[in-house]
């Protein structure tokens, strides 16, 4: 077992125990559980909801898309802050009206509303068939973080069958709490490996990041702007669009619990104030990607998603690219609580509204 | 709502949406050493939207100071 793999098993431990200490005694039901009865404060709310935004696909998925398209990947800069835009304005609503009723979440926000449960149990198992092949991508995108790491294919079905085992545990445990406290932990290590990475592969492969793009420009001036082809102006702007509508109108299941969780509407929206600016951390690996446009050929990071690790595993030696993959692996286990919650705060509205509110279901306890 | 707050949301969103319909944005360029289209995003994206969202805390965007606080 290389020394990678070791400090990979004792960053994944450190995050469960992270997530199992998030609870704060039994769960007095769905609300408490799902919404931490609405008690966040800004601090944890902003964590909470930055750590929806980064997630494997801005580890590796994005570094990927600026490795195999170029320019087209800065749609995600475009995305992440104007959705917060939208949710400035739609989000205290969605929360006032919540606390008012009693939801937990968006099919149960939505059978009340329109008084319909049918409305709810469609937008509940929708929810759920879409979030199932999501939070699968978590769980795989953690294996191949490791798998990239490590060289070895094994290390990647072991690492997923703990890291699963850990999210189901502490969710389970802790609920919502377990996903914050997690959340902490994971951005802090994100950002400070992120910086790290950076540093390390821009030195190593160009001289420093001002080099980065004089380099592209001479060497693949192409992958700068948008070119003809399946990323061009049309997917450049639909993506983004999709995204924008998806994510600004709260359509994603999962970042219900994030907004219903807080205390206030006021620290929902001064919390979506300063989201953009975090938001600038996807420059990285957007970055990091043109560097691999330089350093790597075709082949060497497949289909793109290998581009950071296989460019971060020669620039870095092998205690630091572990604490790189516990980072990654963290990026896979809070979204994945996170979409744990969200699914399960959509049983209230399949059976009836009353759950939503009672204190009697005994979850988590 | 307020014509005024719909226009301080409506700018950066059509600028970020719509930018890269301008040629010189998605041009294969660099500009202040980085790309065009990457510069654009993040002046629009990032600036502009908290600009925006700290002019819709005082033009009447923001929620009652009171509105929830705690349970």
């Amino acid at each position: 077992m290389t020394e990678t793999m070791i400090v990979a098993i004792f960053g994944m431990i450190a995050i469960g125990v992270f997530g199992f200490l998030g609870r704060r005694g039994p769960a007095s039901g769905v609300a408490e559980w799902t919404v931490a009865s609405r008690k966040f404060g800004a601090v944890t709310t902003f964590f909470l909801q930055a750590g929806e935004v980064f997630t494997t696909f801005t580890f590796l998925g994005l570094t990927g898309l600026a490795y195999a398209t170029g320019v087209p990947a800065v749609y995600a800069l475009g995305y992440i802050p104007l959705q917060y835009l939208i949710l400035y304005l739609v989000a205290p609503k969605l929360w006032t009206i919540s606390r008012d009723h009693g939801y937990v979440g968006q099919p149960d926000f939505l059978a009340g509303q329109y008084r319909s449960k049918v409305l709810g149990c469609v937008a509940a198992v929708m929810g759920f068939a879409f979030l199932l092949p999501y939070l699968q991508l978590q769980i795989t995108g953690l294996g191949l973080i490791v798998q990239l790491a490590t060289g070895q294919t094994g290390s990647a079905t072991l690492s997923m069958a703990i890291g699963t085992l850990l999210v189901v545990g502490f969710v389970m445990w802790a609920g919502i709490r377990g996903v914050a406290a997690t959340a902490y932990l994971k951005d802090i290590l994100m950002v400070v490996m992120l910086a790290i990475t950076a540093i390390a592969i821009f030195v190593h492969y160009t001289g420093g990041l001002g080099r980065v793009f004089d380099q592209v420009a001479d060497q693949a001036p192409a992958m700068l702007g948008l070119q003809p082809g399946s990323h061009d102006i049309i997917w450049f702007i639909t993506n983004l669009g999709i995204s924008v509508i998806g994510a600004g109108f709260a359509a994603f299941p999962y970042t219900w619990p994030g907004i219903l969780g807080a205390r206030s509407a006021r620290i929902i929206q001064r919390n979506f104030i300063v989201q953009p600016i975090y938001a600038l951390c996807v420059v990285v690996p957007i970055s990091i990607g043109f560097v691999g446009i330089l350093a790597l050929d075709k082949t060497a990071a497949g289909n793109g998603n290998g581009t950071l690790l296989t460019l971060a595993r020669d620039a870095m030696p092998g205690w630091l690219l572990g604490l790189l993959v516990v980072a990654g692996i963290a990026t896979a286990m809070v979204p994945s609580g996170a979409l744990l919650v969200a699914m399960s705060s959509m049983l209230p509205a399949t059976s009836s509204r009353s759950a939503a509110t009672s204190s009697s279901t005994g979850w988590a306890r | 709502m307020k014509p005024a707050v719909v226009a301080v949301v409506v700018v950066p969103v059509v600028a970020v949406l719509f930018g890269a319909l301008i040629p010189a944005v998605r041009a294969p360029e660099l500009f202040l050493g980085f790309p065009r289209l990457l510069v654009w995003t993040v002046f629009w994206g990032i600036v502009a939207t908290t600009v925006a969202m700290l002019v819709l805390e005082r033009i009447g965007g923001a929620a009652d100071e009171d509105e929830g606080d705690g349970q």
